[in-house]
């Protein structure tokens, strides 16, 4: 009978970060407990301190009636508790048999890699899992790795398992295997900690609802609470998704693509789509059919083969980067800590990172810090960035906040259009109606809006008229309110 | 100079040139595998080198040369592991910190011991005949008959190769070096692997060192004269596999041996072209000439446990 117990858990981020105060929890045997809580709250603080990656400023944990101290993850994963993190933890260049047993391999010195990954393999199947064994994890599409990811920690025999927002970038289908491995792991004895924004699912899988604000458990419920009442318990008041106005655009595109063609897995092929001032337009699809492609080939990282862009009347297929973003384009990156952000470097320096010039930071390529931190500290207030200084690293913000960053930085610089790609992912209910209504104030003022998402609500709820992506070709523009006809597109079934 | 003379020397000359290369890059390969960018090759293969000369001079064995060329290139790789694993220094500048020391030092060393009194004669290695082979026509002669720390080198590349590809040790090596945040989550100790694999390019390098010594049996000021530096342009040629820096090795060494054969022949090739050859050689592969070369993800990256 397995027992996981947090007590009185206390964690301080100098200077002024009380990312946990005086936290108790209990996880039982065969329960799926839910944590949830706004960006920043602490969620993911809490559960690396269960798990042994960060060591807490206070407070005890107790196994099975046991106090136990988690020097490392090692000691952790010993006394059966694994945590599969918000970002992966995987080796790209290793094999899915490789990650899985890293540290804990069978056998003598030399390693047998086929029987290695035919173990691994039948381990999956028995857990109800399906991974290739010998395929190279960079080559595996998210919802695999992740997949790949809770392998290894079952095959480490974790009996406590923490997920941290795994269902971010898995797709609904996904989402749904996963559910049934969690449920299976509870009805044979397992605990699950399911760390999420999405309220629907915490409802559909756990037992009981813990809600965190400000480090504090403010809150316990049972998943049948209604959704409001729990995204106020998280944000402290009530939240209002916008609701858009749809009012007819104006009948100029201002962007355009015809029959664009490009490189990638897989690229473009022969989309053509227009955006007209003034409109949303959304970008539906299963992840992975030509999303990144057509993202990078809007913002002039990936160059066409073939066919035409035009922004603004202007044709720029052989535009560099700086100029396509000069007339206009700003771009909110779906692979935000590759594409988007300066980790190292502090909120400020991040807030301002681009147009120093155009915005009036720089003369003569020196800096006008007083002018730039200013600046900065107003985003900062405007978008509800939490942080506890402009001169915190970037890389110390909260998942969530780190977006923020991004977002007020793009929409900030007063764009012509933006490429909105995964606006929201991993934001809390609080930051996506905020992110929603920017990108709404945005067209109300006669911007343009691409937005590619793979969560169809949020596509539904903004766009004002919806193409589907299928392995790198887009449909003919569908009304958002036709859900219907956007999933058999989605599925690739010819309408 | 017959023909035949020409190619017997011709391979000979390669496979001399090749070793301390070859030495130098296995070491480099398996300290970038584990995330340490070891620009120091040339130091510690310059202490190698000043290690033998002592060692085998004092002792008048070439064990007790060997031992001390090993124990000095260690020790120095150890300055360098602490540099960049421990005090989490950038790597490039620790590793020329190794360098400049390691040139200063032998300099010193060399002046305060021998200054006075002389070199001692050095014990030389001599060469390994392999018996039977050494009678093929040509071949025998080039390929057979050389220094045992050749052979050495050219039997390492294998067993590196399976040490780092086939064993659970190198398997750790890699994790290190490609992700060490995830190899920590793993339970192992990326402080521990890093070290150890910078000690064991260390030992590569005392090798290597060794050879260079070897081949002339006196100590010179910065006598490795840049070899460390064309070692590295090797490991990244070889895009960081050991048969790669075989290949790489040969090449770069056969090069340098046809310059010294044209000279030979009387042909007037300038001598900077061919002692640019390699620099060239890794520029058009690092430009992508030679399929896709692919450093370790972590290769020069500090790891900081937060
Ligand atoms: N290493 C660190 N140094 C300083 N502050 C930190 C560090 N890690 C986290 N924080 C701060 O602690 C707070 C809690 O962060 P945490 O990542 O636990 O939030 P979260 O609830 O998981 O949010 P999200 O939903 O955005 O992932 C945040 O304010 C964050 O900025
Ligand atoms: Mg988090």
């Amino acid at each position: 009978m397995q027992e996981l117990q947090l007590i009185h858990i206390d964690k301080f981020f100098p200077p002024n970060t009380h990312a946990c105060a005086d936290v108790s929890l209990t996880v039982r045997a065969g329960e799926v407990v839910a944590l949830l809580g706004e960006n920043g709250a602490g969620k993911t603080t809490l559960m690396r301190i269960a798990s042994g990656v960060t060591r807490p400023d206070g407070g005890s944990i107790v196994k099975d009636g046991e106090r136990v101290v988690l020097g490392s993850p090692r000691d952790a994963i010993r006394r059966g508790i694994g945590m599969v993190h918000q970002h992966f933890m995987l080796i790209p260049r290793l094999s899915v048999a490789e990650n899985v047993v890293l540290g804990f391999e069978e056998g003598g010195a030399v390693l047998d890699r086929r029987a290695m990954a035919r173990r691994v393999e039948a381990f999956a199947a028995e857990v109800g899992l399906a991974v290739a064994g010998d395929r190279r994890v960079e080559d595996l599409a998210v919802g695999e790795q992740q997949r790949v990811e809770i392998v290894r920690a079952l095959y480490r025999g974790v009996e406590v398992l923490i997920l941290d927002e795994p269902t971010a970038v898995l797709t609904p289908a996904e989402t749904e295997g996963l559910f049934r491995v969690v449920r299976e792991m509870a009805a044979g004895g397992k605990s699950v900690v399911f760390i999420s924004h999405k309220l629907h699912e915490v409802s559909e899988v756990a037992d009981r609802v813990l809600i965190l604000r400000n480090g504090r458990l403010v809150a316990e419920r049972p998943p049948s609470a209604p959704l409001g009442e729990l995204a106020a318990l998280m944000v402290g008041e009530p939240v209002e998704a916008p609701s858009p106005s749809r009012r007819p655009a104006s009948s100029e595109p201002v962007l355009s693509l015809g029959g664009a063609r490009s490189r990638g897995e897989p690229g473009l092929r022969d989309v053509s789509l227009s955006v007209l001032s003034g409109e949303i337009v959304g970008i539906a699809g299963v992840d992975g059919n030509g999303q990144v492609a057509l993202e990078e080939a809007l913002v002039g990282t990936r160059s066409l083969e073939g066919g035409t862009f035009t922004l603004a009347g202007e044709r720029l297929e052989r535009a560099s980067p700086a100029a396509i973003r000069r007339r206009g384009l700003v771009r909110i990156p779906s692979e935000r800590h590759h594409d988007g952000m300066v980790a190292q470097a502090s909120v400020w320096e991040n807030l301002v990172l681009f147009d120093l010039a155009e915005l009036g930071f720089a003369r003569h390529g020196l800096l006008d810090v007083r002018a730039a931190r200013r600046r900065a500290e107003q985003l900062v207030k405007n978008y509800d960035i939490r942080c506890g200084s402009i001169d915190q690293k970037l890389a110390e913000l909260s998942g969530g906040n780190q977006q923020k960053v991004i977002v007020a930085r793009e929409l900030g610089a007063g764009p012509r259009v933006v490429v909105a790609a995964q606006p929201t992912r991993g934001l809390d209910v609080g930051a996506t109606a905020s992110v929603h209504k920017a990108l709404i104030e945005l067209r109300e003022r006669g911007g343009a809006v691409l937005l590619i998402s793979a969560d169809l609500d949020e596509i539904c709820q903004l766009a004002d008229r919806v193409y589907v992506l299928y392995e790198g070709r887009v449909s003919q523009p569908v009304a958002p309110d036709d859900r219907e006809q956007i999933g058999r597109l989605m599925a690739g079934v010819a309408a | 100079m017959s023909a035949e003379l020409v190619v017997t020397s011709g391979i000979t000359a390669t496979l001399e040139l090749s070793t301390p290369i070859l030495f130098g890059g296995l070491g480099g390969v398996i300290s970038e595998r584990s995330g340490v960018l070891n620009i120091a090759l040339e130091g510690m293969l310059l202490i190698g080198a000043f290690g033998y000369f002592a060692g085998a001079g004092a002792t008048g064995s070439v064990v007790g040369g060997l031992a001390l060329a090993v124990v000095l290139a260690v020790l120095s790789a150890l300055i360098l592991a602490w540099l960049a694993v421990h005090a989490g220094a950038n790597q490039v500048i620790a590793g020329m910190a190794v360098n400049l020391l390691a040139s200063g030092l032998t300099d010193f060393l060399y002046q305060a011991i021998y200054g006075y009194s002389g070199t001692p004669p050095v014990p030389g290695i001599g060469q390994l005949n392999v018996p039977l082979l050494d009678r093929i026509p040509v071949l025998g002669p080039s390929l057979f008959e050389q220094s045992p720390l050749t052979y050495l080198a050219l039997l390492a590349v294998p067993g590196v190769g399976f040490w780092l590809f086939r064993t659970r040790a190198g398997l750790h090596v890699l994790a290190a070096g490609e992700r060490p945040e995830a190899a920590d989550a793993a339970g192992l100790s990326v402080y521990r692997i890093r070290y150890l694999a910078v000690a064991a390019s260390g030992v590569a390098c005392g090798l290597g060192g060794a050879f260079v010594l070897t081949q002339v049996d006196n100590f010179s000021s910065d006598m490795t004269a840049g070899v460390g530096y064309i070692a590295l342009a090797a490991v990244i040629f070889g895009n960081w596999r050991p048969r790669g820096v075989l290949v790489a090795s040969l090449l770069f060494g056969a090069f340098e041996a046809l310059q010294s054969i044209l000279q030979a022949l009387g042909l007037s090739v300038p001598y900077d072209l061919f002692l640019a050859v390699p620099y060239l050689v890794t520029i058009v592969a690092v430009s992508g000439f030679v399929g896709r070369v692919r450093a370790p993800q972590a290769d020069g990256v500090p790891y900081i446990r937060t």
